[in-house]
């Protein structure tokens, strides 16, 4: 059975071996050259000044564009596995007839099934480990003060795996239920983006109920690095909405400190409005990360257990 | 007799269509059973579900006594089977297709099923999408013989292949019955093909089982009757007609005969299996019941 996983799928294997090797070379050779600059913009950086604005600027122009291709392929690799092992799987057996041949065989079927899952589970595990590391080097190469953390949510840790997992899962039984392969990639490939998407934008903001920052407490940067949702919000003293009028009124009253945050907050309290900026705090991020890793668990295993339960039902 | 195959009300049903329905046939161990039919009418289900691949809606089959969904490892230890289009990875080299076979079975014979494809000169480093037609069905029916079954089941096995190599086929095949004893269930809707290796028979069409029986009985127990027009209804002694034409003077008659002589003025002549067959085949309501070998006489 090892035998036959391997010499089924030691093609599909062996590409996605290469590509993990050359994903990882290159943000291997990509984060030494940016480590000199990098060095730079932590030196110029630890005080405020031009020296910091000019090395970022120069950040940007070097190796701004490539950083953001490197980590939307980071994010779009993941759907490999489902594509390319998950999705013909079992559809390209049931296309074929081939499942005929081989179910019919002296092993079960639920035999067969569970080694090519556990042995291709494996694999994928491994490579998208690999990574997830590699992901891991990427985001931490960048200027800290341009971009926040969870700006790199997507592309390092645990979750980066249980995204490989899930698209795994995702094309095995879409391609049982759906049963030809091209279809079954198709699917794959919309199934994948909408669950990656929905729990990104709609679920994530929102594993935690988020906080409130008010603007009379001076600046972000106490807060450390946090995650901002959404833009402000304009309430009165109890946290309801307001109406821009009321809040031009209020605007009106304190516009002499517009440019001082602290004070203009404070300000615009005495009359009784609120600047609010919702966010998720620094703290949150392992929690944040392990939840999404969960979800993404969850999904793979129940979208496995389908799959099995799809195979030994098919009689 | 020992049975091979034995289905009891079987029935299987898509949608509210039934592929298989009220089936119950017996068929005999160490023997070559034809199981023919017009496209539809049953066999692919019936092979499908005797291997587990299909899980009957009703009624129940038996493969030398197990179930094939509720016991799949007894069963597929012991039977081989060919599906219909003879599917087989066409990536592979046959050497890895003998390689898969002794990989997945527990008794595999490898060194005849090496000794078979050399006889037949497929090599083993062949790609099995570089083969002919004739010789995928020949590594088909290695695989199937690798594991050293006791029953073999071959869907359609000689479809799309020419006249030479449906002849080497079943050459192929008499040589391993007649050397190792197996059960075999072959379907087919060529009849003439049928005839030539099969031993036994049985008749799908519609979904239900028409016929069952020995050939050789079939074919004495039928005749085809030549008498003065006259109306089925009229048929003197037991005899069931299955089928009859008439001219304005003449009615012909094939039928099964009975017990009594028919009338000594009508002619009688012996038929083909092929006739018998096809008599079936075009009158569905005739003769459900099974025929000769259950019949009970006078």
């Amino acid at each position: 059975m090892i035998w036959l996983t391997w010499r089924q799928h030691r093609l599909e294997g062996l590409v996605t071996a290469l590509v993990v090797v050359v994903v990882v070379g290159l943000v291997g050779a990509l984060v030494l050259a940016m480590q000199p600059l990098l060095e730079q913009i932590r030196n110029a950086c630890s005080s405020q000044g031009d020296a910091c604005l000019l090395t970022v600027q120069s950040w940007d122009k070097q190796f701004a564009t490539v950083h953001r291709f490197g980590e939307f392929a980071l994010i779009a690799l993941p759907l490999l596995p489902g594509l390319f092992i998950g999705a013909p799987l079992l559809a390209r057996e049931l296309e074929q007839g081939t499942h005929q041949l081989v179910w019919t065989q002296g092993i079960s079927r639920q035999r067969w099934f569970s080694v090519k899952l556990g042995i291709l589970g494996l694999a994928v595990l491994l490579l998208a480990g690999v990574l997830a590391v590699a992901g891991q080097e990427w985001s931490a190469a960048r200027p800290t003060m341009s971009a926040s953390k969870w700006h790199y949510f997507d592309v390092q840790g645990p979750e980066y795996v249980s995204y490989a997992l899930f698209s795994l899962a995702l094309g095995v039984s879409l391609g049982a239920v759906i049963g030809r392969t091209v279809p079954a990639m198709a699917a794959v490939m919309v199934g994948y983006v909408g669950a990656r998407l929905a729990i990104a934008v709609l679920a994530r903001p929102n594993f935690m109920p988020p906080l409130d920052w008010d603007f009379k407490h001076t600046s972000y940067a106490s807060l450390g690095d946090i995650w901002i949702l959404g833009s402000q919000r304009h309430t009165d003293l109890q946290g309801n909405p307001i109406s821009d009028e009321r809040f031009g009124q209020a605007m009106n009253s304190c516009v002499r400190l517009v440019n001082d945050p602290g004070p203009l907050g404070m300000c615009l309290n005495d009359h009784g409005v609120q600047v609010l900026q919702a966010y998720q705090p620094e703290y949150r991020f392992l929690l944040f990360q392990g939840i999404e890793t969960a979800i993404f668990v969850i999904a793979a295993i129940a979208l496995l257990l389908v799959s099995v339960w799809l195979v030994r039902r098919r009689a | 007799m020992s049975v091979a195959l034995n289905a009891t009300g079987l029935g299987k049903r898509y949608g509210n269509r039934w592929a298989l329905r009220d089936c119950s046939l017996r068929v005999p161990a160490g023997r070559i059973t034809g199981l023919v039919g017009p496209n539809g009418a049953g066999k692919t289900t019936l092979l499908r579900m005797a291997v587990g691949l299909i899980k009957p809606t009703a009624g129940e089959i038996s493969v030398f006594g197990w179930s094939p969904t509720e016991q799949p490892a007894l069963v597929l230890a012991r039977v081989g089977f060919v599906p219909q289009d003879r599917p087989l990875y066409r990536r592979f080299t046959v050497g890895e297709i003998l390689q898969l076979g002794r990989h997945l079975n527990p008794r595999w014979d490898q060194a005849a099923a090496v000794a078979r494809l050399a006889r037949l000169e497929i090599a083993l480093n062949r790609k099995v999408g570089q083969l002919s037609g004739g010789q995928q069905a020949q590594v088909s029916l290695a695989l199937a013989l690798g594991k050293r079954p006791d029953l073999l089941l071959l869907d359609e096995p000689l479809s799309n292949l020419d006249p030479l190599a449906r002849r080497e086929f079943l050459r192929a095949l008499v040589e391993v019955v007649a050397a190792d004893g197996l059960s075999v269930i072959l379907s087919s809707h060529i009849v003439a093909e049928l005839e030539r290796v099969c031993d036994h028979l049985v008749i799908l069409n519609g979904g239900r089982v028409q016929v069952v029986g020995d050939i050789d009985e079939l074919v004495a127990h039928h005749k085809l009757l030549i008498a003065p027009r006259l109306d089925p209804a009229l048929i003197d002694g037991d005899a069931t007609v299955v089928q009859a034409t008439h001219t304005d003077r003449q009615s012909a008659m094939l039928v099964k005969v009975g017990s009594r002589p028919v009338r000594p003025d009508w002619e009688v002549h012996d038929v083909s299996l092929e006739e018998v067959v096809l008599a079936y085949l075009g009158n569905p309501g005739a003769a459900t019941l099974p025929a000769p070998a259950l019949e009970k006489v006078g």
